[in-house]
């Protein structure tokens, strides 16, 4: 019997919870001073430094974490690989939180906000702008993966719905079922796009990107490790939800071995091209050269190089604790990466400091509370994971999305 | 083990296909034309060795922009002065000081007009743009503050109000637009030495030029391929050109002065080599989705066929086991 | 004393001139007493040569009249000879000034005023049958000290103006080898002479010169240096042309002219008719240079000069200044939260990964 998408079910207002409230209720007091007071209010943010913590963190490290949808989407539907399906609606929400909170913090950074809504009026587009695709992808792709997750809402509607909506999510659920293979489609090709962008960005800075970081293959080496971030959040996500829910969810141990294999392949490919593009652009001597920030060019690789070694090690897929520090690792290292691209390797010119802001911080902090408080309470009242005897289930390809 | 390998080639493969077209798109293959200085060009030229550090260009640029008061006044080594650090929010032209024991030169900081800008290249919705005479313009609609033109500048030319409600982005604009009524550039106008002059740029060039010829050694100048050291014009080729040109004093190089040392190339080049390259006509993402939404649906019905096939081979075991 | 309580003068008075003198001169408040008790010993002879010039620099002396001091500057010398101001004319004059090189020689005081002429030999100026040239070279020969007051003595002045048809210069282009204190201005700072003088009568000393011979103590400075409308060239305040609204606030003249930059005088301190604020930048016109060879009266009035000099204010903005705030406080709380999230991961991880391997010896077993 194939294990079924269920809601998890469960208190909802737990400790944790109000922990991750308290939080969330920081941010948006912070949020509605910056709104009046400037951005520079609450942040450490100067005209050398005008990108600080929020872009690495809220917006590209959320949606790497997110790109786990993106990431084992590509196995399952690109190279057919259905037996990855129970992964992937937990990774589809996941990917559907990690952009709205990166959408949301990109507002809130935005110094003219309210400008944004021309991003919807074509006429004044800049095509040279690697930041407008970046944005447009950006918002495309979160409504495509809360379209994503629509089946799952739809289908706990159907059942439990008060009428008309039950009878309406029942009409409505084969129709978008239908549509899914194109907005599938959709899923794939937006991330392809924007993640790699998400690096290329850097590509506009040549004089102030150290030269460890600066190459033109920043969108390449940003899609890649967009992957393993993805695989990395999905692995760790697993085990933990695993343990979080014991007893009605159970950590997909087989699969997620199956994932790290690939994961631990695609991360050494990862760091092997990393030195490659180095040695191609004769740049490999700046690695020895320690001042500034090559040694956080080592952390990252170190943290690369760590994972990948534990995602090909059976000892490490056999053993849940040692598959998260993997997956955890694994996410660490994309994390770092982008964090050095956007930051540490980043140095506007003599006379420019920045720490973000004790501000910062706590904004950066509540948006990760929102995002893990609402995966929480839409995990526990829709059918998002795979719950019953677990392991490899296969799927009804005739309802995809399930 | 095998599966696992071929699938990761084949992610890796259906991912690097975009990837690789970007990364191989090197500035050699300029599928990116830099922009050329323009005839009409509107420019300023700054003579560091004619600047007596008045600061009257820097009064006149307040008032002739209707510039609020400076909120940020405090100096460069904390003490109360009222006299911006930097340009700023406040302030879109500020003179400086470089001092090396008792040599000293002045410097004057405001936007660059380069002839191929890249903060032109990177606003999203063409809030900074270029204007008739060249000159680089900010619209304060299009404008959504996300401050990458700071990040893609170079000199760290635009400059944002970091404690405004309703914020902008600051930074000279040559006086085409004057509040105080008059006209052409306030600090040229003002200027007691002639050490800063604003004119085509082409005119500009040339003035530059002359001084140089009728007094070779009193301006800083870089060795040549052929070793010889040639008095030099900072802006006429660095970066792709800039519309603002600087003349510095012998022996006192323009890295002192805080111009970064750039080749003739545009910073933004190899960036927009590779996004037009990828991007091109859009093929790239079209061909991408067609391919992706083709494997989805094909995969979907092999799998859906399978599963038909499995249970049709159920029943009939079924059936037999009966 | 005698002569001073004979033109009743106060001691008190007398003792003011003399510290003003001194105070012009960098001497200490004691040197006050002792110049006042030289002087009232023996005034130091001082022979005053006039030639081509246009008596300025004496009337400048003579309008010293707070205290009534002209008559104490006269009383604190013995001017032995000065066409001027002696009563004495003709064959009575020049017998004077041989007497008086007679009497005090190796010891007086020759203070020249007015430019030589040298072309021709010399004839553009002859006074009492012999040139400027000789009289200078006689006087010069026997002197204890030769003061060239005035730009014209000093280095040429208006008589060497473009195209120069007399071929004037100053005294230090007749008298060689031997030092000639220069006292240029037009007219000079009357203090900056009777500063000179009193030193050299007191001590036998002369002050500080520079390479032009100008004591320190009054042309160490440029104008620009010690100028009142200093402020306003600092802040950007500059008059455009006579009359408008920045000349009549009183901001700087530097636009239109004002020589200060590199103008070697010590006007603004000292001012001129003993009236604070008779100077020309204190009236409103711009300075042109008058002390100096290069300025005055060859770079137009309303050509504006280099600064030179003294280094900018030490405040000024820097090429890069420092910006951006890194607070310990930021940096702790980043710290605290970064290092707790991934520590946490950490130990989680590591935590469970030995349950299971607990569990699963447990299986086994």
């Amino acid at each position: 019997m194939s294990a079924e998408a269920r809601p998890v079910g469960g208190r909802i207002l737990t400790p944790f919870f109000y922990v991750l409230s308290l939080l969330v209720a920081v941010m948006a007091a912070l949020v509605l001073y910056r709104v009046f007071a400037g951005v520079g209010s609450i942040t450490n943010l100067t005209d050398g430094y005008s990108w600080g913590i929020w872009k690495p963190i809220n917006v590209v490290t959320f949606t790497g974490i997110g790109a786990g949808a993106y990431a084992v989407g590509l196995l399952t539907y690109i190279l057919n690989k259905g037996k990855y399906h129970p992964l992937v609606r937990p990774a589809v929400l996941a990917g559907a939180l990690g952009y709205t909170l990166g959408g949301t913090s990109v507002i809130v950074d935005l110094g003219r906000w309210w400008g944004s809504v021309f991003l919807g009026f074509p006429p004044w587009y800049n095509v040279n702008s690697i930041l407008l695709e970046v944005a447009l992808c950006v918002i495309t792709y979160m409504a495509v993966l809360w379209v994503e997750v629509l089946p799952a809402a739809l289908e706990r509607l159907e059942v439990d719905g008060t009428p008309p909506w039950n009878e309406r999510a029942k009409r409505w659920l084969p129709r978008v079922r239908q549509m899914l293979p194109f907005v599938i489609a959709l899923a794939m090709l937006l991330p392809t796009m924007h993640q790699s962008s998400l690096g290329g960005l850097y590509m506009m800075a040549p004089t102030k990107e150290h030269a460890l970081w600066f190459t033109g293959w920043l969108p390449f080496l940003f899609l890649v490790s967009c992957l393993t971030m993805g695989y990395g959040s999905v692995v760790a996500m697993d085990v933990l939800l695993g343990v979080t829910f014991r007893g009605k969810y159970r950590t997909h141990m087989k699969l997620l071995g199956d994932l790290a294999k690939v994961a631990g392949w695609v991360t050494a490919f990862y760091v092997v091209f990393r030195f490659a593009a180095l040695g191609w652009e004769g740049k490999l001597g700046y690695a020895f050269r320690f001042s500034g920030p090559v040694p956080f060019f080592w952390l990252e690789i170190a943290l690369f190089a760590v994972s990948a070694v534990m995602y090909l090690s059976p000892r490490v897929r056999a053993n849940r604790g040692r598959l998260f520090l993997a997956g955890f690792v694994g996410t660490l290292a994309g994390a770092a990466y982008r964090v050095d691209t956007y930051l540490t390797a980043y140095d506007p010119g003599p006379g420019w400091h920045y720490f973000p802001s004790v501000g910062e911080v706590l904004v950066t902090l509540g948006l990760a509370s929102v995002g893990v408080a609402v995966f929480l309470v839409v995990v526990k009242t829709l059918p998002i994971l795979a719950l019953g005897s677990g392991a490899d289930a296969s799927f009804d390809p005739s309802r995809p999305g399930k | 083990m095998t599966v696992s390998r071929r699938s990761v080639l084949k992610t890796l493969a259906a991912t690097g296909a975009a990837g690789a077209a970007a990364g191989l798109a090197t500035p050699a293959e300029a599928s990116h034309e830099a922009a050329k200085l323009a005839p009409d060009a509107m420019g300023l030229l700054y003579d560091s060795t004619l600047c007596i550090g008045c600061q009257t260009c820097t009064v006149a640029c307040q008032r002739a922009n209707g510039m609020p008061v400076d909120k940020s006044l405090v100096s460069a080594n904390g003490a109360p002065y009222d006299f911006p650090s930097d340009t700023n929010g406040y302030n879109k032209s500020v003179i400086k000081l470089y001092k090396e024991g008792d040599r000293y030169a002045f410097m004057k900081a405001q936007c660059m007009q380069c002839v191929d800008p890249a903060c032109t290249k990177a606003c999203m919705l063409g809030a900074l743009h270029k204007v008739e005479n060249g000159i680089v313009a900010w619209d304060a609609i299009r404008c959504t503050g996300c401050r990458y033109c700071q990040i893609s500048c170079a000199f760290n030319v635009p400059k944002f109000q970091w404690l405004e409600a309703i914020p902008r982005i600051v930074k000279c604009e040559l006086c085409r637009s004057r509040v105080d009524g008059g006209k052409g550039s306030a600090c040229a106008e003002v200027c007691p030495r002639s050490a800063v002059l604003t004119g085509k740029s082409v005119d500009l060039l040339a003035i530059a030029k002359k001084r140089i010829a009728e007094n070779p050694h009193k301006y800083y100048g870089e060795a040549g391929e052929d070793g010889k050291v040639v008095p030099k014009i900072y802006g006429e080729h660095d970066g792709g050109g800039t519309q603002t040109l600087y003349l510095a004093p012998a022996g006192i190089s323009f890295e002192k002065l805080g111009l970064p040392k750039l080749d003739h190339v545009p910073p933004a080049e190899m960036a927009m080599n590779v996004q037009h390259t990828v991007y091109k006509g859009f093929i790239a993402p079209v061909v991408l989705y067609v391919a992706a939404a083709w494997a989805i649906v094909r995969n979907l019905r092999k799998e859906a066929a399978e599963q038909k096939a499995h249970h049709a081979e159920q029943s009939a075991h079924h059936k037999e086991g009966k | 004393m005698n002569h001073l309580e004979k033109s009743s003068v106060s001691r008190r008075d007398f003792l003011k001139v003399c510290s003003a003198a001194a105070a012009a001169v960098g001497l200490p408040a004691s040197a006050a007493e002792k110049i006042a008790e030289t002087v009232s010993k023996k005034k130091p002879s001082v022979i005053w040569l006039q030639f081509q010039e246009c008596t300025g620099c004496t009337e400048s002396l003579l309008r010293t009249g707070h205290p009534d001091a002209a008559q104490l500057i006269l009383d604190l010398i013995s001017l032995d000879y000065s066409e001027t101001l002696m009563a004495a004319a003709g064959h009575q004059a020049e017998a004077a000034l041989e007497q008086a090189m007679r009497d005090n020689a190796g010891k007086y005081v020759l203070v020249i005023e007015g430019a030589i002429p040298t072309k021709e030999d010399g004839k553009y100026c002859i006074i009492a049958g012999k040139t400027a040239v000789e009289t200078t070279t006689e006087a010069a020969a026997k002197a204890g000290a030769i003061i060239a007051i005035g730009s014209c003595a000093s280095w040429g002045g208006i008589p060497s103006a473009d195209p120069n048809p007399t071929g004037a210069v100053g005294v230090s282009d007749i008298v060689k080898g031997k030092p000639v204190v220069t006292i240029p201005g037009c007219p000079a700072n009357p203090y900056n002479l009777l500063g000179t003088v009193l030193q050299f009568a007191t001590f036998g000393t002369l002050p500080a010169l520079d390479d032009k011979g100008r004591p320190k103590f009054a042309y160490g400075r440029v104008i620009h240096d010690d100028c009142p409308r200093r402020p306003h060239f600092d802040a950007g305040r500059f008059a455009q042309r006579y009359g408008d609204e920045g000349s009549r606030q009183g901001w700087c003249l530097y636009k239109i002219g004002c020589k200060g930059p590199q103008t070697h005088a010590n006007c603004s301190l000292l001012s001129f008719v003993d009236t604070v604020g008779a100077w020309p930048v204190g009236i409103g016109a711009q300075c042109f240079g008058c002390t100096e060879k290069e300025i005055g009266f060859r770079v137009p009035l309303f050509q504006t000069v280099d600064v030179q000099g003294p280094t900018p204010p030490a405040m000024y903005t820097p090429v890069n200044a420092e910006a951006g705030a890194m607070s310990p406080l930021a940096t702790g709380v980043a710290g605290l939260v970064g290092g707790a999230l991934i520590g946490a991961g950490l130990t989680y991880g590591a935590k469970l990964a030995k349950v299971e391997d607990e569990g699963k010896e447990e299986k086994k077993s």
